[in-house]
């Protein structure tokens, strides 16, 4: 088949030994690691100038915390055993590894939903107005932390769907190559807990 | 006819996208699991600006291991590697530029 002018310049730079669908989600992975870096960079900024921070962030709660991370680095162990997979061809474990995937993205939404609860229950939201008192900045540190975690959960759930999407179809055989897709989207999502779970969890 | 499948509906390894090796993945995922139990551990234990730097210094090796041996960067070529290094800069830069504005503002002023 012969190539136009524009197939043969674009084939004779770097971007020819990437697939079309692997560039895609590295180009879709860097623009959501600096949406989330922008937001980590704020609250850090804040942090630091807020020292009050620290209060309002003893009342995470840490246990959940750990448990969110890991069922997280596990489900990202599990999306890779389901790459693996792809190379033998074995929809099965194709089948069940990205399974064990998208339950431990339920699993983290259950926890989720669950700390939500509580904080909301003690009155720990965007405008409470106990924490609004004064110069008092508690509030803010609560906008912080419902955004940047519900964000997060939104990609949980995106990434669930697309793992369940890769599945469905590699259940049938077609578009092996998706799984891998569907994992780098989900290991990105990991990234950014790993990032977060010290700075609302631990660091306070 | 889709990429893993002949017309005898017999599924065919997907070779193409095959493109690098497999590294050991349990082994890496207990190194993992070891770093965050360590940041827990230390979180609770070391004074508050050791712990602080220790537990970022645990999350930057865990987002190593996660993006060399999971998202196979190790295996990419030159133009990945630049991508993500752009944001890492961009991000570095953001955070450095800004900084001042916000801590060397006085508290009234700022609020």
């Amino acid at each position: 088949m012969s190539q136009t002018h524009n197939e043969q310049h674009a084939f004779s730079l770097p971007i020819k030994s990437v697939p079309q669908g692997r560039l895609a989600m590295w180009i879709l992975i860097t623009g959501e690691l600096m949406i989330f870096g922008g937001l980590i960079c704020c609250y850090i900024f804040n942090r630091l100038r807020y020292p009050e921070w620290g209060e309002q962030a003893s009342h995470t709660s840490t246990f959940f915390g750990a448990l969110n991370t890991a069922v997280l680095l596990t489900s990202s162990y599990t999306v890779v055993k389901a790459h693996q997979a792809v190379a033998k061809a074995d929809t099965r474990k194709i089948t069940m590894w990205l399974s064990f995937s998208i339950l431990g993205g339920l699993l983290f939404l259950i926890n989720k939903s669950i700390e939500y609860s509580r904080e909301i229950g003690e009155g720990l939201t965007f405008t409470s107005p106990h924490l609004q008192k004064g110069t008092d900045v508690g509030s803010l540190f609560w906008s912080f932390y419902y955004i940047m975690t519900g964000l997060h959960g939104v990609h949980v759930i995106v990434g669930m769907i697309v793992m369940f999407v890769a599945m469905m179809q590699a259940r049938k055989g077609k578009n092996l190559h998706r799984v891998e897709l569907a994992g780098m989207y989900w290991h990105m999502v990991d990234l950014i807990w790993i990032f977060l779970f010290p700075l609302l969890y631990i660091a306070k | 006819m889709e990429l893993g499948q002949n017309n005898d509906n017999v599924v065919i390894p997907d070779t193409e996208h095959d493109y690098h090796g497999h590294p050991n993945y349990e082994k890496v995922y207990f190194s993992l699991l070891g770093l965050f139990l360590l940041s827990l551990v230390v979180g609770f234990t070391v004074s508050p600006i050791l712990a602080v730097v220790m537990i970022f210094a645990t999350a930057v090796w865990k987002t190593a291991l996660v993006v060399r041996n999971f998202m196979h960067v190790k295996y990419e070529p030159i133009l990945i590697w630049v991508g993500v290094a752009a944001v890492i800069f961009c991000l570095i830069s953001f955070f450095f530029g800004i900084y001042p504005d916000i801590t060397a503002v006085h508290r009234a002023v700022a609020q």
